[in-house]
């Protein structure tokens, strides 16, 4: 069994999996900053708005989700492109994990240093910038790209309404074929060929942020 | 039985100039106790006076001391220095625009040091001085370099916290606290996370600003520190001043049997 002979296949594929997995990633990255926010608020509205969305995110298979904005927007009168919907649910989706992952990077730099900064007189969002966010960063960038691998995964749940992306592809020709085996053993070698290796470098960077106080020298 | 004490206090009032640093019954409760951590306490500290608070731990001389830079919001009472008042009411707190013109004022140093520590000894000390006071950024490192010369740590400039000793890093941080040209220092126990020799090297630097005129407030238990150079000695217990006077009065000839308690337990090591 050759297992080379549908890459070129699936290579097709790969543009909307690396497509999907990145925009959808950096939605997720972007809209999880201002839900953490929400999430952190003194003000007990915002604070309960903030978990809701992260709670109700979460609590929903993203299998469930994709369906829900694919078939159900559209009986509401709002139609949508499959790819969109794929890329919109899942970067959703995954910032609602994202807001945890900060909040723990937030959480995890000390009040001394908010003190330090408040005593020097610093504003609020100075403070934030230039202070906490640097060192939240720190704790939050190892559990980051363990979710980049997760979307990467995830993003083949985009092939059940139809966007044609590497398992799409494996399974059109996979089911029909004689060497289904080959075919999807040749999607799976696809799917690791990226996670491996961002797999390797969030260990990399785990080891390194990990020596705490050591990794600042 | 209070006679001693008051006395005390007024003969140094009188010693120092105006009030420049004012404290006005400064209450702190926390929520679930039910002793006050600060229990009124009225102080009032001179302009270059050096004033060190000695005391038990858990007697709220910290929590005291982080109320006069509201770090800690006290319950109610007034804090005025230089010219700029705050007033807390139970359920009624200043603005942050108020704070940040009080805390312009005042610099404080930390018992952990608290640098930051993903920036340079220099930008630790340049970053308040960009970003609080529009400083530009070449006259903020010059004025850095000067003040790590100052503290006796000009080749640290370049060096993360973490590269640097305990004693280094406590140095650093008077630095940054200067960095504001402060009108008063706040010490909380800036030597207690330091061993003995690296802590000589901090009160050093402590005693030279202290000559240079600094108003200080000091929280420590750093007794010969506080007989040598403070001006007043200050003894809390329980969220109050029990007593308080020039350092040889309250040291060596203490009135309070709880006074005298105390300093019999930390003199003699």
């Amino acid at each position: 069994m050759n297992v080379f002979q549908y890459w070129p296949v699936l290579a097709e594929g790969l543009k909307y999996t690396l497509a999907v997995t990145l925009v959808a990633f950096v939605i997720a990255t972007v809209l999880a900053v201002p839900v953490t926010g929400l999430r952190v608020s003194r003000v007990r509205v915002l604070r309960f708005a903030g978990t809701s969305f992260v709670e109700v995110l979460r609590g929903v298979p993203p299998l469930t989700w994709l369906f829900l904005a694919y078939f159900g927007l559209p009986a509401a009168g709002w139609s949508i492109e499959p790819l969109t919907a794929g890329i919109l649910v899942l970067g959703v989706v995954y910032s609602s994990y994202l807001v945890e992952v900060y909040r723990a990077g937030l959480r995890a730099v000390p009040d001394g240093q908010r003190e330090a900064a408040h005593s020097l007189g610093l504003g609020r969002r100075v403070t934030y910038v230039r202070v906490i966010a640097p060192q939240a960063l720190r704790t939050i960038l190892p559990p980051a790209v363990a979710y980049l691998i997760a979307l990467l995964k995830d993003s083949a749940l985009v092939s059940t309404i139809g966007v044609l992306d590497v398992t799409a592809q494996a399974l059109s020709i996979g089911q029909s074929s004689p060497n289904s085996l080959a075919v999807f053993v040749s999607a799976a070698l696809l799917y690791l060929a990226f996670s491996v290796p961002i797999g390797a470098l969030a260990r990399q960077l785990d080891v390194r942020l990990r020596h705490g106080q050591k990794a600042w020298a | 039985m209070s006679q001693p004490e008051n006395m005390r206090s007024d003969d140094q009032m009188g010693a120092a100039s105006s009030a420049f640093v004012h404290a006005e019954d400064i209450r702190v409760e926390f929520p679930g106790s039910n002793a006050p951590a600060v229990d009124g306490i009225t102080m009032s500290v001179g302009q270059g006076e050096v004033v060190a608070i000695i005391g038990p731990s858990g007697s709220g001389k910290s929590t005291f001391l982080r109320c006069l830079n509201h770090l800690q919001p006290p319950t109610s009472g007034v804090v005025s220095i230089d010219g700029v008042s705050i007033v807390d009411r139970p359920g009624q707190h200043p603005k942050a625009s108020e704070l940040a013109l009080l805390r312009r004022k005042v610099g404080m140093v930390f018992q952990n040091f608290n640098l930051f520590p993903h920036l340079s000894a220099l930008q630790n000390i340049t970053l308040a001085q960009v970003h609080a006071l529009g400083v530009d950024k070449k006259m903020a490192n010059d004025r850095a370099a000067e003040l790590l010369a100052t503290v006796g740590l000009a080749d640290r400039a370049n060096h993360r916290p973490a590269q640097c000793s305990g004693g280094q890093q406590q140095r650093i941080a008077i630095a940054r606290a200067l960095a504001l040209d402060p009108k008063v220092v706040l010490f909380d126990e800036p030597t207690s996370a330091l061993d003995p020799e690296l802590g000589a090297e901090v009160l050093s630097v402590m005693r030279n600003l202290a000559t240079s005129g600094m108003t200080m407030i000091v929280v420590t238990h750093e007794m010969r520190f506080a007989e040598q150079v403070a001006d007043r000695v200050v003894f809390m217990d329980k969220g109050a001043i029990v007593e308080q006077g020039a350092p040889a009065e309250v040291l060596r000839a203490a009135q309070h049997e709880r006074t005298q308690k105390f300093l019999s337990a930390v003199m003699d090591r």
